[in-house]
């Protein structure tokens, strides 16, 4: 109690003129580290010769085009989107829940996208030759779409009542979801035969290797559209720490709030899990660290979190070429293992502030 | 300021049984009452946290027609307790009041705001940091910026206080309670739940008694806090005294009474 007395910490600037600048250096930050992603590899092909050939009105080399424009470019395009959507993700989501402990995994969102990918994976062969034929490679993207949707849409209807959503029931309701889905999930896997087991190995993880421009063109709308619906709730979310009724008599429509917080967790977090898989713990770590350095303050939080999003799964990604190359290593498990000791001392310092 | 026939119900259970209520600009009202019989019920659905049935108006609208940021404005709400979910500092909370209201972006009203419930130079601080009588203060001040003007173009601002001093020390209470009745002097309008029954004596210009979800009695402290009112509502039986000079009702908790019907 006396250490806590002598170091009483204090805020001195204006935390928002902080964050403007955050902003600028994240920005320089992220095209820095997407000109390595492009640099970066096993194969030859270099982007600096790419640049000269440019430069000088040379066509490409063969490998240079396949390689960087072919491949690197729309996986760099990918990380980019998802790693931004999973950031914007948590921020919502803890700003939703008035807790930073929070994140689209915890209420079963993340859950119901990998239950429909399981899904198809598994029984997918069952479905008519005619479905299966218009969905193609898609069919796994378009199941997670479909779990992350229907989970989110439960959730609310369980959790609200007379136009109300209790944040308590939707926190214990998405547990519920979670067990419920990873079971039947279990069940499949069981089911599964060794082709598919690689198949949900492989997904589980979370991976950017598989980025195509047919991908992103999907997904970049349904996260655009979540990336500007979250520029309108940023005093939402500010008013909504303080709690709902408090929202409330500071002239925040509450209720409106939180509809589109749950929409916009849904689209972005669903189009992420659709496209790259389970990638765990951006939408903690991100946030946090922003919250650390230039405050709480939504306004400038959301988008300095898709920038850091951006640019952190950018460099998991560079990391888990490079580890063990010409091989990859999925990048769900570089993300882990840089982010659950970050969320576990995060955790451990904010007991210790709280003296538990 | 008036409450028409509310009716609340939580669960199964009836709380307000057809209350009318009614506060003046330019005068604090009190809303007195043992636990559980309704005050903060009664707060709770002038402020739209509770699901009522009646007709609540704010200077002659009704507040169903109003939208959150329209009300804002004109009215501000101090809970009992706010808890904070993130680390923000005593200023970033202040900021949030004054952005609902409408004293815009003036960067020199949180200190003000703060100065005003003896809290100068706590800016910088994070919220979690201070007790939980410096939280309340915080938010007083907070809603002090959301409403920063008591009067505007003849148009009245509201303070809705539910137990403001319930965690303060002595001096604190009265600078709380100092803080509402300047609020009252300057135009505006307080309605304030309280508990303690010498304070609200002093300060509040009408009381209004809740007992079991009705109004028990409604007039000046003098006509409303009485033996007969303790013993009726509270049932306690303490003779009430008046201060010398004032006149103002007082009473001795030593003086009670037992074993007598």
């Amino acid at each position: 109690m006396t250490a806590l007395a002598d170091h009483t910490a204090v805020v001195e600037v204006d935390r928002r003129d902080l964050a403007r600048r955050m902003t600028w250096v994240l920005g320089a930050l992220l095209i820095a580290v997407s000109l390595g992603s492009l640099a970066v590899g096993a194969s030859e092909a270099s982007l600096w010769r790419a640049l000269s050939d440019l430069a000088q009105g040379n066509a490409l080399s063969t490998l240079d085009r396949v390689v960087l424009v072919d491949i690197r470019l729309p996986r760099m395009v990918m990380g980019i989107m998802v790693g931004g959507a999973l950031a914007l993700s948590g921020v919502m989501m803890q700003g939703l829940f008035r807790n930073p402990l929070a994140d689209p995994g915890i209420v079963g969102v993340s859950a119901g996208a990998g239950f429909g990918a399981i899904v198809s994976i598994v029984l997918g062969s069952m479905l008519p030759v005619a479905v299966l034929a218009w969905a193609g490679s898609w069919l796994t993207a378009i199941a997670a779409f479909l779990g992350s949707w229907i989970s989110t849409l439960l959730l609310y209807r369980v959790s609200t009542r007379h136009g109300q959503t209790s944040v308590a029931t939707m926190l214990l309701a998405g547990i519920a979801l979670g067990a419920m889905t990873g079971a039947l999930g279990g069940i499949l896997v069981f089911m599964a035969d060794d082709q598919q087991l690689r198949d949900l190995t492989f997904w589980g993880m979370g991976s950017l290797a598989a980025a195509t421009w047919t991908k992103i063109a999907t997904a970049a709308p349904i996260m655009a559209l979540a990336g500007l619906a979250s520029v309108f709730i940023a005093r939402g979310l500010n008013g909504l720490s303080m709690g709902e009724a408090v929202a409330h008599h500071i002239g925040i429509n509450v209720q409106r709030t939180k509809n589109i917080a749950i929409l916009s967790v849904a689209a972005a977090t669903g189009a992420a899990v659709a496209i790259s898989g389970g990638i765990g713990f951006v939408g903690i770590v991100v946030p946090h660290l922003l919250r650390l350095s230039t405050g709480p303050d939504h306004h400038r939080l959301l988008p300095n979190a898709a920038l850091l999003g951006a640019s952190l799964l950018l460099g998991a990604d560079m990391i888990s070429r490079v580890i063990v190359a010409p091989a990859e290593l999925p990048i769900g498990i570089v993300t882990a293992i840089l982010g659950a000791p970050v969320f576990l001392w995060i955790l451990l310092r904010r007991f210790g502030q709280l003296g538990m | 300021m008036q409450a028409k026939d509310i009716r609340v119900k939580i669960g199964r259970k009836d709380i307000l049984h057809g209350v009318n209520f009614r506060a003046e600009p330019g005068k604090v009202t009190a809303i007195i009452g043992p636990n559980g019989s309704g005050k903060s019920t009664l707060l709770k659905a002038m402020t739209g946290e509770h699901d009522y049935t009646g007709q609540i108006t704010l200077n002659g609208q009704d507040v169903r027609a109003l939208k959150p940021w329209q009300l804002a404005p004109l009215r501000a709400v101090l809970p009992q307790a706010a808890t904070v979910a993130f680390p923000y500092t005593v200023t970033e909370i202040v900021r949030m009041g004054q952005m609902g209201g409408l004293s815009g972006e003036d960067p020199t009203l949180p200190a003000r705001a703060l100065a005003r419930v003896d809290l100068a130079g706590f800016g910088p601080r994070f919220y979690s940091d201070l007790s939980g009588g410096e939280q309340q203060r915080v938010q007083l001040a907070r809603v002090l910026a959301q409403v920063w003007e008591p009067a505007d173009d003849g148009q009245p601002r509201w303070l809705f206080l539910d137990e403001p001093v319930a965690s303060l020390d002595i001096a604190h209470q009265f600078t709380v309670l100092d803080v509402a009745r300047d609020f009252a002097l300057a135009g505006g309008g307080v309605v304030v739940v309280m508990h303690d029954l010498n304070l609200t004596a002093m300060f509040a210009d009408k009381v209004t008694v809740m007992h079991k979800g009705r109004i028990a009695a409604s007039g000046s402290p003098v006509d409303t806090i009485t033996r007969g009112l303790l013993e009726d509502v509270y049932g306690c039986s303490i003779d009430v005294s008046r201060a010398p000079g004032k006149g103002v009702p007082f009473l001795l908790p030593q003086m009670r009474e037992t074993g007598v019907t």
